[in-house]
């Protein structure tokens, strides 16, 4: 319903405004205080649901998403070799709306003008904010010649889930599936290499292509998370791993990726489905209001506020803490962030001890999984958080069949958590 | 995944809301009345004279009920409204006269706020309501039958009843009190509710192509439980969109907005309490569930005795048992343990297992 003129508009053009309109600083104070929360992944749909659900009729919310569905990155490895749907994986924001009484704002983010603590959307609209949490999940830093719509990257589900699984689903017996893992950090540490088990798993043994070839250029110097789990996959599935990678290039339309292996000369390998996850940075929208260093956000770990700017937080895949970028810990952080959000609209000092935790469950087959978990506290001497020690983190659990079955408790769980 | 409908309320409590409206600019004599909370909805009631009384709510919700002519000058109503959802009210006159109606939105003022957002949980009582009864003394400046200025009352507020000075509302755009189904956004003199084409731009409302807001109430459907705000929820109205073809031979009733019922059962929160052991146990609910009640096989936490929660963590600390959540206990220490599980222990106990 588009709107003209509202009587709102009318009246204060006669000078009949409110009285809220004509004593705004006397009324502020009276006024209930609001956060919006921008980003409707893991860490901002669970902001927003723990800050109503704790903060109740204290605070008002406004969740800033642009897309009406969200599509879990977590599983969605399994789409590729067809345990799962994308629909399957795909929840809304029906119940922050109707259970929660959130806000939904379905719109992005234009602009944030930091000293008035207000946003601008792409619709024109403005919201004020007490707080603003940022949780934009992160960005790819640019290859040049790559083209997503025709080398997925998949690494934010969806429609590019569905486009590579479409593209291994056409591979005949000896082609070449070709894969690149980021440099750290980046979102979900066990995802590509269980991602390189699971397609390898897929094309030999469920499809039978034995003499198809998977290759995983990795930019790191070695498998990163669960090297044992995922070297020992890789030698039963006959992946070559290739690690010191330095990608130069991307043809997009030859599907062909230039690069450099151990700081040697550029060298070209041809593929039949060609998958680059390339490195990653913050959201735009932190670039954009000037909250990055370097790539990431740096923030106080006890309150996820940003550390170059005032009543702004930012949580998950964006920030700077170290902690491993995932679902899981965006879940985990966001509560943190909540909590500190609270005691700050209400005068209450932070708590100076927060724990978060990590846990995943890998599919290394469309039969087994691994886990990997760790909790983290804050360290007051470095003011940052890290492992906590003599805890034997992070932990690991080799692949099971009974692993792949709790895979799905742990995520039903934290999908509900997050959106239910 | 479930919709749950009830927000921040104890399962099995019941609150009343007392809302007594009396219409009749010349009367003196407030009324009283009563009304009963179950878990998800409030009914109020109270006395006016002849008046129609609506609830606009900011789960898409719409209620509405007419005084009851009881032979004197004060007319009993009675209307159900959800608890703990934002809810604006709106009172008709003479509302079976086109001629000599008057709508008349209401605002409380409560302290420093004076809003038309209403949340209530509890009983509440409004006392005396002036409503005006006769057109020739509101100030209507385009005729419409909807006052310019919402009806400020000041009733006391009890616990439990909280009156909002929100940022947004997507009920009332401009804020001004007036829902956006009673602006007159074009300004022909009739507001949008009865008006086909609040644009006036010639495409009626319904074939706006943009319209995903069938009724007009700012509810995007798809978060509106009423989509045409005939007082039926989407669940048990089998015509969403009001437009005669039953949702059944209906392509486009956008009917996603069931009602269901849920275990999740939401502390009652009017006011922010700092709790580390909330915050600890929060951490859990990522594998355990929110407030630990697990939609599936894993184990719930909520409700379980501190004592047990503690010597079942102490356990699988030492032990082999469960090898990931091994690996989580190590990074606890007892008195977090100790803290978290004294926070699980006053949830109430869920169906689930108890181990």
């Amino acid at each position: 319903m588009s709107k003209t003129v509202s009587r709102r508009t009318l009246l204060k053009a006669l000078g009949l405004g409110s009285a809220t309109a004509l004593m705004p600083g006397l009324l502020k104070a009276a006024t209930l205080p609001h956060v919006v929360v921008v980003g409707g992944g893991f860490a901002g749909a669970t902001a927003a649901k723990y800050l109503k659900m704790w903060g109740g009729t204290s605070v008002e919310v406004t969740l800033v998403e642009s897309n009406t569905t969200y599509v879990s990155p977590i599983l969605s490895n399994l789409v590729l070799n067809h345990q799962k749907t994308t629909s399957d994986l795909s929840f809304n924001y029906v119940n922050h709306s109707t259970v929660y009484g959130i806000n939904m704002v379905h719109d992005s983010l234009n602009s944030v003008d930091k000293a008035n603590q207000v946003i601008t959307l792409h619709s024109g609209a403005t919201l004020n904010y007490d707080r603003l949490i940022l949780a934009g999940g992160m960005d790819f830093v640019d290859i040049p010649g790559l083209d997503f719509e025709k080398v997925p990257h998949a690494w934010k589900a969806g429609a590019q889930t569905n486009l590579l699984k479409d593209q291994i689903d056409a591979m005949v017996d000896g082609d070449h599936f070709v894969m690149t893992v980021p440099a750290s950090p980046y979102r979900c540490p066990p995802g590509p290499y269980e991602r390189a088990c699971v397609v390898a798993d897929y094309l030999k043994n469920t499809k039978g292509l034995v003499n198809c070839q998977v290759t995983v250029l990795d930019a790191n110097a070695a498998i990163t998370v669960e090297a044992d789990t995922f070297g020992a996959k890789f030698t039963e599935y006959g992946v070559t791993y290739r690690p010191n990678i330095a990608i130069a290039s991307v043809d997009s339309d030859a599907r062909s990726i230039t690069f450099t292996e151990n700081g040697g000369a550029e060298q070209t390998l041809g593929a039949d489905v060609l998958n680059v996850i390339p490195n990653q940075k913050a959201a735009k929208i932190v670039f954009d209001a000037g909250l990055n260093s370097g790539n990431w956000a740096p923030v106080n770990p006890l309150s996820y506020e940003s550390t170059l700017a005032q009543n702004i937080h930012i949580i998950g895949d964006s920030q700077a803490t170290g902690q491993p970028k995932s679902g899981h810990m965006g879940n985990s952080q966001a509560k943190i962030c909540a909590d500190a959000v609270l005691r700050s609209l209400n005068n209450v000092a932070l708590n100076t001890a927060p724990k978060t935790n990590t846990a995943c469950y890998s599919p290394v087959s469309s039969t087994h999984a691994s886990w990997l978990t760790a909790v983290y506290e804050y360290n007051a001497t470095t003011q940052a958080m890290q492992l906590v020690p003599d805890a034997g983190y992070p932990a690991a659990g080799a692949p099971s069949t009974e692993n792949y079955t709790q895979m799905f408790n742990w995520s039903g769980n934290l999908f509900a958590d997050t959106f239910s | 995944m479930r919709y749950q409908k009830v927000p921040f309320l104890l399962s099995g409590l019941s609150a009343a809301i007392l809302l007594a409206s009396c219409g009749g600019g010349s009367s003196s004599s407030g009324t009283t009345g009563t009304v009963d909370a179950t878990t998800s909805s409030a009914v109020i009631s109270g006395t006016v004279p002849g008046t129609k009384i609506e609830a606009f709510c900011a789960d898409g919700s719409y209620y509405t009920v007419n005084s009851t002519d009881n032979g004197t000058s004060q007319h009993p109503f009675s209307l159900t409204v959800p608890s703990g959802v934002d809810c604006h009210l709106v009172m008709t006159t003479n509302e079976n006269d086109a001629a000599n109606r008057i709508i008349t939105p209401i605002k409380i003022e409560a302290g420093t706020v004076t809003s038309s957002v209403i949340n209530t949980q509890t009983a509440f009582e409004l006392g005396y309501v002036p409503l005006e009864l006769n057109i020739a003394n509101i100030i209507d400046t385009n005729g419409d039958g909807v006052v310019d200025t919402p009806l400020t009352i000041t009733p006391d507020i009890p616990e439990g009843v909280a009156i909002l000075d929100l940022s947004f509302d997507a009920m009332d755009d401009d804020g001004d009190g007036i829902p956006n189904v009673y602006e007159d956004d074009d300004g022909d003199g009739e507001y949008n509710l009865e008006d086909l084409d609040d644009d006036n731009n010639g495409t009626l409302d319904v074939d706006e192509v943009d319209n995903l807001d069938h009724d007009g109430d700012g509810i995007d459907d798809l978060y509106d439980r009423d989509d045409d705000n005939d007082g039926l929820t989407d669940d048990v109205d089998n015509d969403d969109d009001n437009d005669g073809i039953p949702d059944s031979e209906d392509s486009d009733h956008e009917d996603d907005n069931e009602t269901s019922t849920s275990t999740t059962v939401y502390t009652p929160v009017s006011a922010y309490t700092a709790s580390v052991g909330r915050l600890l146990a929060s951490q859990c609910a990522q594998c355990h569930g929110t407030n630990g009640y697990s939609v599936n096989s894993w184990d719930s936490l909520a409700g379980e005795s501190a004592s047990e929660l503690v010597a079942e963590m102490l356990e699988i600390k030492a032990g082999e048992e469960a090898p990931i959540m091994q690996a989580q206990a190590h990074g606890y220490t007892d008195a977090e343990i100790q803290a978290l599980a004294e926070w699980f222990a006053t949830q109430p106990g869920s169906e689930s297992e108890e181990d």
